[in-house]
């Protein structure tokens, strides 16, 4: 039943009755409009039906980095055999999260069956797993006296329907890591045990079987001994990212808030040990666990990107704090690359106690304090302010440092390539020799 | 589409106040033109639906009004039938202000709904206003007799869209 009937019949029975009282015959003709309007509304509404629209959709790409575009395609077809004769609008409604930068997202006009159209428009797209939330088709009769939605058959594959919008990632210089445990296959990371390496690591008395090629002449020069000399191995080592995902640890920025930038850091650190040659994981803490099973390659990089990509920060009581993570998951021994801004005294504490238990710990801590400095007023309150919450950080920091975490303070107005380097001592520079 | 309905409401209201001016009832026109232009202008703080609606509930009271200054009553009707189509494109083309579409396209949709709807009104004001050519006077008598028909006719349509929508339910 349609309730915009109502309208134009009470108010031609007003006039009407308005008529009637005043026995005026102006009146009567001007309900008569109404009136009919209202009849015509009817008969036209009883016998609509709405076309069965046809869409296919295509990307340009289905997997971008955040802020790219997609050029997406449209077609949109009635069936040849469909009875409708009308106008139609057809929107082909666009993922919540991106802005349409150029073209027309909506068919508006008549399409006769068998006739087809093509949409043409470009998406601009954020971090995110963006998915299309449909096509709405309007139809209305010729003169649009009725009108009603359309049945959508959508022909597109599902990969059309989905565009994931990875973190951007950026190239960071060699980051020496240096587990407590390493796997027995070769890789890049010194394993602190002598054998077939590149570094010298130390030399002790020849046994038969090793290699003449490693004895040391000048030392059995002087001791009339055999010595062989020994290299440091290099091995695989597993690496595990944990991007802190809690709400209360992150603060907006202009646009952006602090995760925004610490997922960026996190894919970019991942693809780093990666290409590097590690097995490395990924457990984003804070909406839900998010949890990517070691592994290496590109397949590996892929799904961690992928993660990092549908990741948001959230605030879950349960994980208020850090007491609530699963270190189970961490390979015992191996390297943890903590992302926090740090929250509290207990965050500094549970990762201190990751250290005692023997992971090695890297900590990117990021914070915006260049970015606050130009927020607020220059008071002395808010100097104030600011040189406590400074100092806290800095404490935090510190204690972690003592307790043999190695901490990357990470401003992120600057680089994180330069922030690395500046605060690990390494070259932002790769190293391809 | 919020250009259809201030093109069907703007020329409502000059078709209401052209005969006003004529009839020397300065004041009616200005104040229709006033009172529809404005109601086109504050619609746009509301949503179209309701500022659709309250614009023809305006806009018959306007047209009403004209008949007690010396508006012809065929000119008055064809005033609301132009309102009523202006009403119907708010209701209808909505949500195609949601999102963009293309100019010609635009252009062509809304263009083809103005050429159905001003010449149909026009023509209903023009066919009540040569009746009295055709020797056939709209007396009092005549126009209840037709108002009375097209209300029972919409009573029995309703009645059967009321049916069907039970059925579907």
């Amino acid at each position: 039943m349609q309730r915009r009937l109502f309208l134009p019949l009470v108010l031609g029975l007003w006039v009407l009755i308005a008529g009637l009282l005043l026995r005026h015959a102006g009146l009567l003709i001007v309900s008569a409009p109404l009136l009919l309007f209202t009849c015509i509304l009817a008969i036209v509404s009883l016998r609509f039906e709405p076309p069965a629209v046809r869409i296919r959709r295509r990307l340009s790409r289905q997997r971008v980095m955040e802020g790219e575009e997609v050029d997406v395609t449209t077609e949109i077809e009635i069936p040849f055999a469909d009875p409708y004769r009308g106008k139609i609008s057809v929107i082909d409604r666009i993922p919540t999260k991106a802005s349409l930068l150029d073209g027309e997202n909506q068919y508006l006009g008549e399409l006769l069956p068998g006739d087809s159209a093509v949409l043409q428009y470009t998406l601009h797209l954020p971090r995110g797993v963006h998915r299309f939330p449909g096509v709405r088709a309007l139809a209305w009769s010729t003169w649009a006296w009725a009108g009603g939605t359309g049945t959508v058959e959508e022909e597109s594959t599902d990969e059309a329907s989905l565009i994931v919008a990875r973190p951007r990632t950026t190239a960071l210089g060699a980051i020496p890591i240096r587990p407590r445990r390493t796997r027995a296959f070769a890789g890049t990371v010194k394993a602190n045990r002598g054998g077939q390496g590149l570094s010298f690591h130390s030399s002790r008395s020849y046994v038969p079987g090793d290699d003449v090629r490693r004895i040391n002449w000048r030392a059995y020069a002087r001791q009339e001994t055999l010595i062989v000399n020994e290299y440091e191995l290099e091995r695989m080592a597993d690496v595990s990212i944990v991007v802190d995902a809690r709400l209360l640890a992150h603060f907006r920025l202009d646009h952006e808030t602090t995760f925004d930038h610490a997922v960026r850091a996190a894919a970019s650190l991942a693809s780093h040990f990666l290409h590097a040659g590690n097995i490395v994981g990924l457990l984003v803490y804070g909406d839900i666990i998010r949890w990517v099973f070691p592994g290496t390659g590109k397949v590996q990089e892929r799904r961690i990107h992928d993660q990092l990509a549908a990741s948001f920060a959230a605030d879950r009581e349960v994980f208020e704090d850090l007491t609530n993570m699963p270190t189970r998951l961490f390979p015992p021994r191996s390297q943890l690359v903590f992302v926090s801004p740090l929250v509290d005294e207990e965050d500094v504490e549970v990762i201190a106690q990751l250290i005692d238990r023997g992971y090695s710990l890297l900590l990117v801590s990021p914070h915006a304090t260049a970015w606050e400095t130009e927020q607020v007023d220059s008071t002395d309150a808010a100097a104030t302010a600011r040189r406590i919450a400074a100092m806290k950080r800095s404490l935090y920091l510190d204690t972690l440092a003592r307790a043999g975490a190695r901490v990357v303070s990470w401003d992120v107005a600057e680089p994180l390539a330069y922030a690395i380097e500046r605060d690990l001592g390494v070259s932002v520079y790769r190293r391809h020799a | 589409m919020t250009w259809i309905l201030a093109v069907l409401s703007g020329l409502s209201a000059l078709l209401l106040s052209v005969p006003a001016l004529v009839v020397g009832s300065l004041g009616y026109a200005a104040l229709a033109l006033v009172t529809i232009g404005g109601g086109c202008a504050a619609g746009r703080l509301f949503s179209a639906e309701r500022s659709a609606n309250v614009l023809l509930i305006v806009s018959v009271g306007v047209a009403v009004a004209g008949l007690f200054v010396g508006v012809p009553a065929a000119v008055a009707a064809a005033a609301a039938a132009l309102c009523l189509f202006a009403w119907n494109a708010a209701h209808r083309f909505a949500q195609t202000e949601s999102a963009p579409t293309s100019r010609e396209d635009s252009h062509r949709f809304a263009v083809q709904y103005l050429l159905r709807a001003i010449p149909s009104s026009l023509g209903l004001g023009g066919v009540l206003g040569l009746l009295p050519l055709l020797r056939l006077s709209l007396t009092f008598g005549t126009a209840l007799a037709t108002s009375i028909a097209l209300l029972l006719l919409v009573a029995s349509f309703i009645r059967i869209l009321h049916a069907r929508s039970r059925e579907e339910d």
